[in-house]
């Protein structure tokens, strides 16, 4: 080789010593941070792998239902595949609310009457013994009531109405 | 005639004892190599903070595959070869990295380095960064760590040839940027 034992060489040769020497290079860790730095780039991938993943996966979603134009065809396969209903058999999401926002009003109206039913049933003793023993007692108390006086319709008394209270 | 690539075994003396896939070797082999390698590595990258980080990559992968290391190979000149592979791929991710400030810099008239930076920094480092690290590795192999051709040969896993070229094409490159009287 033409340029072995030249000055250039000698030159770069003792360049190359004091310039790499003069770096000041940190002693090696005793902690072995080659085995900590391993496991934590193995984390990094796989995490890495799944989020990059789950994107690819969301945007290939999007545009298939977008190309598709029925967005809903892929929701109810999914949908059959989790054993959910599927979309179909639900209402349509434009008439979602009024549907749903009445069945829920009479439901909430509908739940006193039907807890006020269904009350006695699970304790039903408490509520018409105490409103009905003073009706009844006075009755009791004077078993031939007056003839004019009507006596209360038998629907009010298993129990109050709602707005009783 | 084709040239056969020496193996290390043939012309690398072993310095020390280890065992494949012992780990108290493989931190004995840390503790002992750890500054040269990152020195080698400082004159492929350029940087001490970037060799610090190739030569924890290195060793990083060197650790995986110790237990497949053989024992004939010299321990040094093998993790020389995963550290000198380590920085070419650093200096390829760094190559891609650096593309789109690349092309926002077209059409710029080239600024000179900074005065300042100039006076501070070492002249011979940033020219062996300019090299291909291919270059740059077989240079500092022979002029820091005073291996013969054939030895590099061995370390890269290349015939003598390659490494002659290599430091032949290193060397006139350097010459052209240094100058001819090695006074940088």
């Amino acid at each position: 080789m033409e340029l072995v034992d030249g000055s250039f060489e000698r030159a770069l040769g003792r360049h190359l010593r004091a310039e790499l020497d003069a770096l000041n290079v940190a002693s090696p860790a005793t902690a072995r941070p080659y085995a900590r730095r391993g496991s934590m780039r193995y984390a990094w991938a796989v995490g890495r792998t799944l989020a990059v993943g789950l994107a690819v996966a969301l945007l290939l979603g999007s545009v298939a239902a977008f190309a598709s134009g029925d967005p809903g065809k892929f929701v109810s396969s999914a949908e059959r595949s989790l054993g959910i209903p599927p979309f179909d058999d639900k209402p349509p999401i434009g008439s979602l609310k009024s549907p749903s926002s009445r069945p829920s009003e009479s439901e909430g109206r509908a739940r006193p009457s039907s807890g006020s039913q269904s009350e006695p049933a699970e304790s039903p003793t408490p509520e018409p013994t105490q409103r009905a023993s003073p009706e009844r007692e006075s009755p009791e108390a004077s078993p031939s009531p007056e003839p004019g006086h009507s006596p209360e319709p038998p629907e009010h008394s298993p129990g109050p109405l709602p707005g009783d209270d | 005639m084709l040239e056969r690539a020496a193996t290390p075994a043939d012309v690398l003396p072993a310095l020390a004892h280890y065992t494949p896939g012992v780990p108290a070797d493989f931190d004995r082999l840390y503790r002992a190599s750890f500054a040269r390698v990152v020195r080698t590595l400082a004159s492929i990258v350029g940087s001490l903070e970037a060799a610090e980080d190739c030569a924890q990559e290195a060793f990083t992968r060197a650790y995986r595959a110790w237990p497949n290391w053989e024992a004939r190979v010299p321990a040094e000149a093998w993790l020389h070869r995963i550290a000198v592979n380590t920085a070419i791929s650093y200096r390829r991710r760094e190559q891609i990295r650096s593309l789109p400030s690349l092309l926002m810099r077209l059409g710029v008239p080239p600024t000179g380095p900074d005065p300042a930076e100039r006076v501070h920094t070492r002249a011979l480092l940033p020219e062996l960064r300019r090299l291909p690290p291919k270059q740059a590795a077989a240079v500092v192999l022979r002029y820091y760590h005073g291996y013969s051709n054939r030895e590099i040969a061995a370390v890269l896993g290349v015939s003598e040839r390659t490494v002659g070229q290599r430091i032949s094409d290193a060397l006139a490159m350097l010459r052209s940027r240094l100058g001819e009287s090695g006074s940088f």
